[in-house]
């Protein structure tokens, strides 16, 4: 049975970046045999202005039966000022939500031809290829208790929790090892579990299933010494798995180490690998329509 | 990234990406990325390079 790619060209360059994109799927499947459908659907403001709304039903039941997504980019100057709750963003928010997409994956690469693009020296980075996988849906992001309460004697604290269930870390566990399996067979679990409890739990989880998987080399590093490592030789790394924070954080580093971000794609996969994909770049509504907008993130 | 990871097909992944490694020998950038001596080109362009190295 073909496969069935969903498009959702978005606002700003999205449609450009998108069309291009959607050349080289319909290509291979013309000339090479590739086995899948193409459809398209509306999202963010393009199905505002089409629907109301940022997140059509239509678009999500399509999503749902989608075994891979393909977004281009969402939001622009038009509808900014929006209510919150039907920006063009809310509807990536409920495209993850509704799909249960739990693994970030953010691949940081840079073709040597390219490597004067970076801050650091091309040595140190020309050749770059890690593959940064972040747990998206739970952590200290999404924990309960959260909020700002007042103390007695009326001075105000914040408190947010992270938290982690066995299930959660071994999932988002296996998506790294499986993508180890596939690449250079080395995995870097990233955590804080020398002073954090739920970090210490991480490490042993991570620990335990990636002995299902002998072949892959696992090792284990504070968050700390990894923001170190990735600026003074990225080059050590494979696959790099952390919680949703902490991969927030070293994903963008781990970006920019290569300087062009109209390079790189990043997907969100669920537990059956269907995924969504999109370049990591936004919708530039500054330079949308002028034919001038890099498509090779979107390609890739 | 979606043909490797999502439908299990990664001849198909590994020959776009040799496209877009080929585009870049050429010598083809996009504004972004464009630097001294090297061809600048647009949107489309882009994209019809890579569908001619694929």
């Amino acid at each position: 049975m073909s496969k069935k790619i969903l498009v959702l060209p978005g606002d700003g360059i999205g449609p450009e970046i998108v069309h291009e994109a959607v050349k080289v799927v319909a290509r291979l499947r013309d000339e090479y045999g590739l086995d899948v459908d193409l459809d398209e659907a509306l999202v963010g403001g393009a199905a505002i202005d089409a629907t109301g709304g940022p997140l059509p039903e239509v678009t999500l039941e399509m999503a749902h039966e989608a075994d891979a997504i393909l977004l281009g980019a969402v939001g622009g100057y038009k509808w900014e000022g929006l209510d919150i709750s039907i920006r063009p963003e809310k509807g990536l928010l409920g495209l993850r939500a509704g799909l249960d997409m739990f693994a970030n994956l953010r691949p940081a690469i840079l073709y040597p031809q390219l490597a004067g693009a970076s801050s650091l020296k091309p040595e140190v980075v020309a050749g770059l290829d890690i593959m940064i996988v972040r747990e998206l849906t739970g952590g200290i992001y999404f924990g309960q208790p959260r909020g700002i309460r007042e103390l007695e004697g009326g001075e105000r604290q914040g408190f947010n929790t992270l938290v982690y269930a066995e299930s959660e870390i071994e999932r988002i566990g296996r998506v790294a090892l499986d993508i180890a399996m596939k690449r250079g067979r080395r995995v870097c679990s990233v955590d804080k579990a020398n002073v954090l409890e739920c970090t210490e739990l991480w490490r042993e989880v991570v620990g335990r299933v990636a002995g299902d998987y002998p072949k892959v080399e696992l090792s284990h590093m504070y968050v700390d010494n990894a923001a170190m490592q990735l600026v003074k030789w990225p080059k050590q790394f494979d696959v790099m798995v952390t919680t949703n924070m902490f991969g927030d954080i070293l994903s963008d580093c781990a970006s920019m180490l290569t300087g062009s971000i109209g390079m790189l794609p990043s997907a969100s996969l669920d537990a059956h690998g269907k995924g969504m994909y999109e370049p990591i770049h936004g919708s530039a509504p500054d330079i949308a329509g002028q034919g001038i907008a890099n498509p090779l993130a979107t390609i890739l | 990234m979606i043909l490797r990871y999502s439908l299990d097909e990664p001849a198909m992944a590994g020959r776009i990406e040799a496209a877009v490694e080929r585009v870049l020998d050429d010598g083809l950038r996009t504004p972004d990325i464009h630097s001294a001596g090297m061809t600048e080109v647009g949107c489309e362009a882009m994209g019809d390079a890579v569908v001619a190295a694929l």
